[in-house]
């Protein structure tokens, strides 16, 4: 008996070996026989991967796919089932979620024959190590708005669980139709942008809870850091541009090319196609990194004279994130100038790969191609590296690249007017950003999903202004270099991870060893804003005394920040205070030979998060001298208007 | 050579006599102006030290935050703007008939003899004023079709070259029909004074006359052109040069010459169209 059970389990043993080497050998013939390249893409060993191959017929709007994408499941729980976006179908037609939020529902009949809409057709899909074909098993979900015609978010039943821990490589074939580039994506005459093209797996939380969510006109994004290697077809003539380094360009047959690209460690990938793009390629050393960054210039042939303002506005934007933030870790950036008909695809984001925006017909006195340029470069890391929910915390990328994109516009044009800087009028880049900030209505709590916002005014003024200015106040606070500091910091611990406001919050404590959780508990994802006031200022002599009794109060009408108050006495004196207590007034009394003639909230303007600057300071008796001044020149304007009305 | 001449001829202090007149009713008006942005800014700004940080702050954020503190209606505002304009609309032909009538008449000069002659010819030139609202009606058309065209053209796919020569050709096409609008409104008003006859005949006489004359018409308009656009270049040069060193009532003056120069300027180029069609109005007697 003792001996039969040795051998059984000795058996047992070799049975179960052979299983596992069965399984290993499976595994392997798997990847050389499908997954060569995937092998190349080393590194992260539970990383998502993807394999793309695709076609592009221009002529035709059509591109046909065939992606692999090797998936782990890095969660606690067996998955049963898979959650993949299908973003292309947002442009399907007036149906869908996209399009319910713009204002095509308008649209007559006779507009909408004239358009040509997208989609994504998933012709096949299954998971090829298990020989699983999962393309009957397809339903679409709408969590956000319960809109059952919109198909950007498929659930596919998986006939086995995917174990936690298990890997699955899953093989994707899709025709799509490219439609007219309505908002970031599309093919406008020869030009072609295709971003949120391919099928995508969803974020899957270590809970097993997967975070997906439809394609809205108000998007965010939230992605799973992956790596890419797209090979994309496309008729000789055109141009490529896209996510990571060109590793193959070559002619294929007749009048075909293929392109490959690769990258490691990113959200997405996104790519361009256009003969008349006219390249230009320089290189830039950033410290720290052992190889050049090389600078892909994709410009539109009819803005020639775009060219040293893109240049520029990239070296010194690339060169400023290298002395306060980071160096600017990959090795290629890939700069995108559409042409006019494909303006729609302009100021956008995608990893290593920017769109900017130029128009002969704007006059060089407006910034909008340097901004376009500087806040694209911003989003590669507070989107790009710093990953985060874009969907439930944008401001975590929009308003901290926000807040760069105000910073370095103020250096580069060395505050000349970083956004206007013409005859008449300079207007500052954060000026505009204020004016978002201080015009829109907080009509709700703005902790929600950012297509529940009632509107892009809404959202612009909060995540985007709202929070780059709350930043500029602390950095104005605490000092220029001591936030930079910080963020040096905070981004070193967060890059190539997704990051939340509850984590920055607890690391900007602890970095400056004190509480600002009322920073963030009040100006980011809420509907407060800040206003100091002064409420009154009297002065009054004492009796037949040479000596003035002076009262000043000020209020904290909304908000809370710490600030400075200034007193302003008649001779020139002045007396300085530093309120920072969380109290809804203050008081001063205090006597003086001399009585005060105006109070000052924020004399140095350092807190530009304050919404009403009107009441930041009252005098005592004012002079309306500059009043008048400015009366002269507004009247002037209007005096001239009426001498043009035919005499 | 001839038409400078005749350009010429409107040089003088006559023409700066009648400039004068139509400057003070605009000046008069302006004043209205003037003082609704004064009550603007000092009812927003209060006792507020924030116009005398615009170094700080910056003019835009200045005043962004001045409006923003307007505690009235805007759009009350805009409603009596609009209003506004009328009524000086209606104000500039009572000016512009006490002129013509007083260029035409050759009479003196005077401020008297000027508002007499408005009095007096008022009700011509206001009828003269709406027939030609067609006139300024169908110079409006072409621009608006070539809009209506090219917004059509580039809806499905935006063409940067055809942007390009679409912003030429309506340029020059507005300035084209510019001249001609408003010179058939001038010969119109002439036309009605001299002849006696009534504003649809003049307004036909007056078309007649422009599209007869079309060279000297334009040449006269592009002096008009050229040369205000001279005077602003060099005004604006002046200013601001000079605004931040002088008073303010200094500049408020010489915001004054500068309106005042606009005028005699149309004032020589309405000199100019009389020269073109002069036959004395005693020799018609």
């Amino acid at each position: 008996m003792i001996l039969i059970n040795k051998i059984v389990l000795f058996l047992s043993l070799i049975l179960i070996l052979s299983f596992i080497q069965g399984e290993t050998a499976i595994d392997q013939d798997h990847e050389s026989r499908d997954l060569r390249e995937l092998q190349e893409l080393s590194g992260g060993r539970d990383r998502t991967k993807y394999q793309i191959t695709v076609k592009a017929f221009p002529e035709k709007r059509e591109l046909e796919g065939v992606e692999i994408i090797r998936w782990t499941n890095r969660s606690v729980v067996e998955i049963n089932s898979l959650r993949l976006n299908l973003f292309y179908n947002a442009f399907r037609d007036t149906d869908s979620t996209f399009f319910s939020e713009t204002s095509a529902y308008k649209y007559s009949d006779k507009k909408i024959k004239k358009l040509n809409f997208g989609s994504i057709n998933l012709q096949k899909i299954e998971i090829i190590n298990r020989d699983e074909n999962i393309t009957g098993d397809l339903t679409y979900m709408s969590p956000d708005d319960r809109n059952t015609r919109d198909m950007t978010y498929a659930d596919f039943s998986l006939k086995k669980p995917v174990l936690p821990g298990q890997t699955i490589w899953i093989k994707a074939e899709f025709k799509l139709k490219i439609p007219d580039i309505f908002y970031k994506t599309g093919q406008s005459g020869k030009y072609i942008f295709m971003a949120h093209w391919y099928p995508r797996v969803c974020i899957l939380k270590d809970s097993g809870e997967w975070v997906g969510h439809q394609f809205h006109r108000m998007p965010g994004f939230y992605s799973e850091f992956s790596d890419y290697h797209v090979r994309i077809t496309v008729p000789e003539d055109f141009k490529v541009g896209a996510t990571g380094e060109r590793i193959l360009d070559e002619k294929i047959t007749g009048n075909v090319k293929a392109v490959e690209f690769k990258q490691k460690n990113v959200q997405d990938f996104a790519w361009t196609a256009y003969p008349d793009f006219i390249e230009i390629k320089e290189k830039i050393k950033l410290k720290g990194n052992d190889f050049d960054t090389e600078i892909i210039l994709l410009l539109s042939h009819r803005n020639r004279s775009a060219k040293e303002r893109y240049l520029n506005a990239v070296k010194f934007t690339l060169k400023y994130f290298e002395e306060n933030l980071a160096s600017y870790p990959f090795r290629t950036l890939t700069v995108v100038d559409p042409p006019l008909q494909g303006f729609n695809s302009s100021g956008h984001e995608y990893p290593t790969l920017i769109t900017a925006a130029y128009l002969k017909i704007l006059p060089a006195s407006l910034k909008y191609s340097e901004l376009a340029v500087i806040q694209g470069i911003a989003h590669q890391f507070w989107y790009g590296i710093a990953g985060s929910d874009g969907y439930r915390e944008p401001w975590l990328d929009e308003g901290i690249s926000v807040f760069y994109e105000m910073e370095i516009m103020d250096k580069y044009f060395e505050n000349r007017g970083s956004l206007l800087n013409s005859l008449y009028m300079r207007i500052f880049d954060w000026e505009i950003k204020r004016r978002s900030y201080i015009t829109f209505s907080p009509l709700e709590r703005s902790k929600y999903l950012t297509w529940n916002l009632i509107n892009n005014k809404l959202l612009v003024g909060n995540v985007y202004s709202k929070v780059s200015l709350l930043f500029r106040s602390l950095k104005n606070t605490l000092g220029e270099e001591e936030l930079a500091g910080f963020f040096r910091y905070y981004f070193d611990k967060v890059k190539f991870t997704h990051h939340n406001t509850e984590k920055m919050r607890n690391e900007f404590g602890n970095y400056f060893n004190r509480d600002y959780s009322w920073a963030f508990d009040q100006f980011v994802g809420t509907d407060k804003n800040l206003d100091t006031a002064v409420y009154s200022v009297k002065a009054g002599r004492i009796g037949k005394s040479e000596k003035y009794r002076n009262e000043v109060v000020f209020v904290r009408k909304s908000g809370y920040f710490p600030v400075e108050l200034s007193l302003k006495l008649k001779g020139g004196n002045e007396k300085k205070i530093f309120w920072e207590k969380d109290e809804k007034w203050k008081k001063v009394i205090f006597t003086d030979d001399n009585p005060v003639d105006f109070a000052f909230v924020d004399p140095d303007f350092k807190i530009p998060l304050d919404i009403n600057l009107v009441n930041n300071s009252k005098a005592v008796r004012k002079d309306n001298g500059v009043l008048r001044k400015l009366t002269v020149k507004f009247g002037f304007y209007f005096q001239n208007i009426l001498a043009s009305i035919i005499l | 050579m001839d038409i400078l001449k005749t350009i010429g001829r409107g040089f003088g202090l006559r023409s700066f006599r009648l400039a004068a007149y139509a400057w003070l009713f605009n000046i008069f008006f302006s004043f209205i102006i003037y003082f609704g942005f004064y009550m603007v800014f000092t009812i927003s700004a209060g006792s507020s030290m924030i116009s005398d940080n615009i170094g700080m702050y910056g003019l835009f954020t200045v005043l962004m935050d001045i409006f923003n503190n307007f505690p009235g209606s805007f759009a009350l505002l805009m409603s009596i703007c609009f209003y506004f304009i009328i009524l000086y609309a209606v104000s500039s032909v009572f000016i512009s008939a006490g002129i013509f009538s007083v260029m035409i008449e050759e009479e003196k000069a005077t401020f008297f003899t000027l508002l007499s002659s408005s009095i007096d010819n008022f009700f011509r030139f206001l009828k003269v004023f709406l027939i030609n609202l067609i006139n300024f009606g169908i110079a409006l058309l072409p621009m608006v079709f070539l809009v209506f065209v090219f917004w059509k053209t580039m809806e499905r796919s935006l063409n940067e070259t055809l942007s390009g020569i679409f912003l030429i050709v309506f340029i020059v096409i507005a300035v084209i029909l510019m001249i001609f609008s408003v010179a058939i409104y001038d010969y119109s008003r002439i036309i009605r004074l001299r002849d006696g006859k009534n504003f649809f005949f003049s307004f036909k006489e007056g078309i007649r006359f422009v599209f007869s004359h079309k060279k000297n018409i334009v040449l006269i308009f592009l002096f008009y052109i050229f040369s205000s656009a001279v005077l602003y270049l060099i005004f604006k040069l002046l200013m601001s040069v000079a605004e931040d060193f002088l008073g303010l009532i200094v500049v408020f003056l010489l915001y004054q010459v500068f309106v005042l120069v606009r005028y005699f300027l149309k004032i020589v180029v309405i000199n100019g169209e009389f020269e073109l069609i002069r036959i004395p109005y005693s020799e018609k007697e």
